[in-house]
């Protein structure tokens, strides 16, 4: 039997597919829009919070490309930028619950997957140069202690070397993980699919 | 916790609240809605934990509490922080045997 009030509850962010029912197009343009004015249901949704704090650092990395978009639809072809913004659409789902591992056998304490993808796009923010475009879990995350590999593929901003941003990148993920979960990663994957920023180019790959 | 996250808490406790009481045919247990109204207060002194919901699954109340984490803090001990502060708020409402879930939703940036 599980009778629990639903109006409440789609504001807790647990559901899997929980965006609260927002687009990632309107949370742009409320972010272009400087948060106002506010809008309770956004700011108190944790889809849209992790939404937005990826929108923000794609902002701070592109300005010139925001501006443009929240003008004019996107173009049909998909760019770069188009990645980026699938894999944060995607990511700021809540996902599995991944459990803390804690030693009280009455505690049940987790970190939403949606959450956990957030601290690890939150990486690119100390790479100069680096954007994430989409990232998951490969492994039965939502079992403590499982074998997990983290997946990310990431645009890097034309004439960064490769390896070691790719190496600090790595490090950093794997510092923000062991800081905010138990997850047993065994490795961390990351693919260079795309440059930004090239010579001549407006934002395309 | 600021004082409009501190307000913004408060009026979601209060419409949980007012929810149950709404269907309080099927939910008998008035002393739990209290309960967390308390653990809502218990946590507002303490850690930013958002939202509470309550309900019920095979036979047992259950509380399940989301819980947004400040920049720099860690998920982890946030997170036990707030099962620790809400534990011996229902132990003390008489509703100790209650499922308690509580999960870090979100982590803000610094």
């Amino acid at each position: 039997m599980s009778r629990e009030q639903p109006e409440a509850g789609a504001r807790l962010g647990l559901e899997p597919e929980d965006l609260d029912g927002y687009t990632l197009d309107e949370l742009a343009d409320y972010l272009s829009r400087g948060r106002h004015p506010v809008d309770p249901a956004i700011e108190r949704s944790a889809g849209c919070q992790l939404a937005l704090a990826s929108l923000e650092r794609l902002n701070a990395a592109v300005p010139q490309w925001f501006a443009e978009e929240v003008e004019a639809e996107p173009e049909p072809d998909e760019t770069w930028v188009q990645t980026v913004l699938s894999g944060i659409a995607l990511d700021a789902r809540a996902g599995r619950r991944i459990p803390f591992d804690v030693a009280d056998a009455g505690a049940d304490l987790a970190i939403t997957e949606g959450a956990l993808r957030g601290v690890v796009r939150g990486a690119e923010s100390s790479i100069p140069g680096v954007l994430i475009g989409r990232c998951r879990f490969d492994g039965d995350v939502d079992v403590a202690g499982a074998p997990v590999r983290v997946v990310c593929e990431v645009s890097l901003q034309y004439g960064r070397p490769v390896l070691p941003a790719v190496e600090r990148l790595r490090a950093e993920i794997a510092s923000r993980i062991a800081m905010h979960s138990d997850v047993n990663v065994t490795g961390i994957d990351i693919t260079v699919n795309a440059l930004h920023g090239a010579p001549g180019e407006g934002g395309g790959r | 916790m600021n004082r409009h996250a501190a307000a913004e808490l408060a009026r979601t406790i209060e419409d949980v609240v007012r929810a149950t009481h709404g269907v309080e045919a099927m939910y008998p247990s008035e002393p739990f809605a209290v309960a967390a109204v308390r653990a809502g207060a218990a946590l507002l002194s303490g850690n930013d934990a958002s939202l509470v919901r309550i309900g019920e699954r095979d036979g047992r109340w259950r509380v399940r509490l989301a819980v947004g984490v400040e920049a720099g803090a860690s998920a982890r001990d946030t997170c036990a922080a707030v099962w620790r502060a809400v534990e011996p708020v229902l132990h003390a409402a008489g509703s100790a045997d209650a499922d308690v879930e509580v999960t870090v939703v979100y982590i803000a940036e610094s």
